[in-house]
């Protein structure tokens, strides 16, 4: 007997099913209701000199408009009511238009562009909004009897855009009520690559003909937004937007650039192929496109920080992610982490390795005489790598050891003074923190704190930190130890504390974030405590807090160069308060084809190199790939060497 | 185009109007909620999706096009869930399961009702799949959304949710054969 089973997609509908009869429990969204009336929102984004300007032209359009009603001229009505246009097979549907009043006709010429004084319907979903530009493609010509206008419109960024833009036939009379030439404004002679796309994309071909146009520097990048439109872009920074970008033909051409690199391109509109793209429509089209004759390496521009990324060798020990690193001065120690959370019982091991970047060689290290774990706090002492605390499973540890590199040994702490937390539960992150603090390992628990001096082997028990439970992030600036917690639904605020090591005291602080901020990353940035997502920095001595620039890819695998904050995708310049793109990284062995990037990396920065080693893919600890890659800026980015 | 919103709802919550955001939040919270569900687990939704409306209600006036409130709105719980998801493994493990061995699970498991395994199976099995995986099978198969919404609502490209749908089916076949090794 053969039994049928069901597809995995067909059981993902019909047994999925937990998902699908969820409803909000009950409050839910009368809760949030209430929260949304007491937060304010975001201003709106200050309008553009363009958009003032759209807007000075809109109202006078409209004050024009007024003046025409107010005449006693009576407006045309539809011979058919409602449906002012003419079939186009292959085209748009014919267009409707309910607008009855209108000034007086002006005749329109192909070629050029025309500005709407009222909004009518055009091709679905879309209608052409008073004050958007069109372009007259063709006519007039006699369809069915009646003299029509072939219009291209593409929209923008207020109301919406077409992909791919959108043609349609519309009756002369209609469009010649509607609409008024208008005179293209052009950039000059040597346009940016934003003042051209910032441009309609059939204004450009006007405004520059055939003629040789070179951006650079730009990025190829990734970027679909229809059917026809090539899916490479090139930008000048960041992901590509519709208005700031500009897609490049042919695609296969430019799809030979690597994604992410720095070129100079050079190409032209009006490709003299286009002629041959068939009807008045498609000919228009083809000659929109901007046909790229050729493309050049350049330098990053001035955002990027320079420098370049290499592989390093695979080490002998899997990947993994949450787990220990030290610098000791001439290698990355790392011990530790989970090597998949793949299975129902991911595997914590307790070996670990040492990278020397010098001569991109890795060494096994021992096992250390303490079970594995995840996100132990790990310091250098300047003669051993400290790893104390972390979790294993939902357990959380309150053991620790030290690795002496020269001895390759490990040895296991002292009990430390301290109980350890209870099992976490959903939503109640109680990890212990610490840092190296002076001439000790500090470590901070929900039930109190406790210093070790690898000089005695002994710990020492200090004022527990006024802070309740929650998610808890720390660093070490200007000498004193920075606690951060965030709330775990019990306690809706976000608490901070400083330790003063000299005095042992703790004080409470003000923290300018928010329980949403739950995760974020804080890193020791010099003299001060930086979160580079929220884009604040923290004086530990005075408690004050002070906006910068916000840097939020700073903050994974941060490593401070004593002028940078240096992450995987971004670097914080504390000099210039700004924010500089890192180059991409070497790709990494993921199954997706656009790897999220390494989810809790390790980095260090060992005064000349920053170097990171594994870390998680895919938005979860999924696959953690063994990979290690070193970024050797091209400047010195290190002031005391 | 993406699926439409109710446009006029959200320009004036747009520009400050509670009423219309109450409305909004009406309307598409419950399918909010299903997706915080499905992605990261009846335990944590409610606070995804607490936070998520709230966001979008404080980032609304940024949104630069009304009609694709649906997919940004459902993109910032997405977000959301990756970053209670890193927060949470800083702090806890929501799944610790001591599988037993198969002479134990014959002597102290009864048998499921015919159906109630196959599903909880299923469920299991995603629950050991990653966000951003979970999230593409959520928009899929339990919001029912088209792989093109799937990708506006990601801000990835087309192929890049094919492809991530295919390596989310991927995984979870794995992930069921394990189960029944």
């Amino acid at each position: 007997m053969t039994s049928r089973l069901p597809s995995l997609e067909n059981r993902l509908r019909s047994e999925w099913v937990e998902p699908t009869r969820a409803v909000p429990p009950h409050g839910l969204l009368d809760g949030v209701r209430r929260s949304a009336r007491t937060t304010p929102q975001r201003p709106r984004r200050p309008a553009t000199a363009g958009a003032v300007f759209g807007l000075a032209v809109a109202l006078l359009l409209i004050a024009v408009v007024a003046f025409a009603w107010q005449a006693p001229r009576r407006v045309a009505t539809s011979p058919m009511p409602g449906t002012l246009g003419v079939p186009s097979p292959g085209l748009a549907s014919p267009i409707s238009s309910d607008a009855s009043l209108s000034p007086a006709p002006v005749s329109l010429v192909a070629g050029t562009v025309a500005e709407a004084v009222a909004s009518f319907p055009f091709v679905d979903p879309l209608p052409v909004e008073a004050g958007q530009r069109v372009f007259v493609v063709e006519g007039p010509v006699d369809r069915a009897g009646t003299p029509s206008y072939l219009l291209q419109h593409w929209g923008d960024l207020e109301h919406g855009f077409r992909p791919d833009s959108d043609f349609a036939w519309i009756e002369a009379e209609v469009a010649e009520r509607l609409l008024r030439p208008v005179t293209v404004t052009c950039p000059d002679d040597r346009p940016s690559l934003r003042e051209v796309a910032a441009l309609q994309v059939f204004e450009r071909p006007l405004c520059f003909g055939d003629r040789s146009l070179a951006f650079g520097p730009v990025t190829m990048a990734d970027y679909r937004i229809g059917a026809k439109t090539s899916s490479r872009w090139i930008s000048d920074r960041d992901r590509p937007e519709v208005f700031t970008a500009l897609p490049v033909y042919p695609e296969e051409t430019a799809l030979e650039i690597p994604e992410g690199t720095w070129v100079t391109v050079a190409g032209h509109f009006d490709d003299p192929s286009s002629a041959e793209c068939g009807r008045a429509s498609e000919v228009a089209w083809c000659g929109q496109r901007f046909m790229v004759t050729s493309i050049v390496p350049a330098d990053a521009p001035d955002f990027v920080l320079k420098g370049t990324w290499r592989a390093t060798r695979t080490p002998p020990i899997a990947g993994r992610a949450g787990h220990a690193v030290a610098w000791s001065g001439t290698e990355m120690i790392v011990w530790g982490g989970v090597e998949s959370a793949r299975d129902v019982r991911p595997f914590l091991p307790s070996n670990g390795a040492a990278f020397d970047p010098v001569a991109n060689t890795w060494r096994k290290i021992p096992s250390a005489p303490i079970g594995g774990r995840e996100h132990p706090v790990a310091v250098w002492t300047g003669d051993e790598l400290l790893v104390w605390g972390g979790r294993a499973g939902s357990r959380v540890l309150a053991d620790g050891a030290a690795y002496d590199p020269s001895a390759d040994r490990w040895r296991a702490l002292p009990p430390a003074p301290l109980v350890p937390d209870e099992e976490t539960g959903v939503g109640g992150g109680r990890l212990p923190v610490g840092d190296w603090v002076g001439d000790r390992l500090v470590v901070v628990t929900s039930g109190g704190t406790a210093s070790y001096d690898p000089a005695t082997n002994r710990w020492m028990s200090l004022e527990p930190a006024p802070l309740r439970v929650g998610w808890r992030v720390a660093a070490v600036a200007a000498g004193r130890l920075v606690v951060i917690a965030f709330g775990d639904g019990a306690t809706g605020e976000v608490e901070g504390a400083v330790l003063d090591p000299s005095t042992g005291a703790w004080n409470r602080i003000d923290v300018p974030l928010t329980t949403m901020d739950a995760g974020v990353e804080i890193a020791a940035g010099g003299d001060v405590v930086l979160v580079p997502v929220g884009g604040k920095a923290l004086d530990p001595t005075t408690g004050a807090w002070a906006d910068v620039a916000r840097c939020g890819g700073a903050g994974d695998g941060a490593a401070w160069t004593g002028r940078y904050l240096l992450g995987i995708t971004a670097a914080y310049d504390a000099e210039t308060d700004a924010c500089l793109d890192v180059p991409p990284s070497p790709p990494r062995s993921a199954p997706f084809d656009d790897s999220n990037g390494r989810e809790f990396p390790v980095a260090i920065w060992t005064g000349k190199a920053y170097v990171t080693w594994s870390g998680g893919t895919g938005g979860d600890i999924v696959w953690v790939p063994n990979d290690g890659a070193v970024f050797r800026p091209a400047g010195d980015l290190d002031p005391r060497d | 185009m993406t699926e439409g919103a109710n446009l006029g709802l959200v320009r004036r919550a747009q520009r400050g109007d509670h009423d219309a955001f109450d409305e909004l939040v009406g309307e598409y919270g419950p399918g909010l909620y299903r997706l915080a569900v499905a992605v990261i687990g009846a335990g944590m939704a409610e606070d995804a999706t607490q936070d998520a409306i709230l966001r979008a209600w404080r980032e609304l006036p940024t949104l630069r096009d009304p009609e694709r409130f649906a997919p940004w709105a459902r993109r910032i719980l997405v977000n959301r869930c990756r970053d209670l998801a890193r927060a949470e493994r800083r702090g806890v493990r929501t799944i610790h399961l001591e599988p037993l061995g198969p002479s134990s699970l014959a002597l102290v498991v009864p048998a499921p009702a015919p159906g109630i395994d196959r599903a909880s199976d299923l469920a299991a099995a995603v629950e050991r799949l990653g966000i951003d995986q979970r999230a593409v099978l959520a928009l899929h198969y339990v919001l029912d959304l088209p792989i093109r919404e799937v990708a506006a609502t990601l801000e990835i490209p087309d192929g890049t949710a094919k492809s991530r749908l295919s390596a989310a089916l991927a995984a979870l076949r794995q992930a069921l054969a394990d189960r029944e090794a």
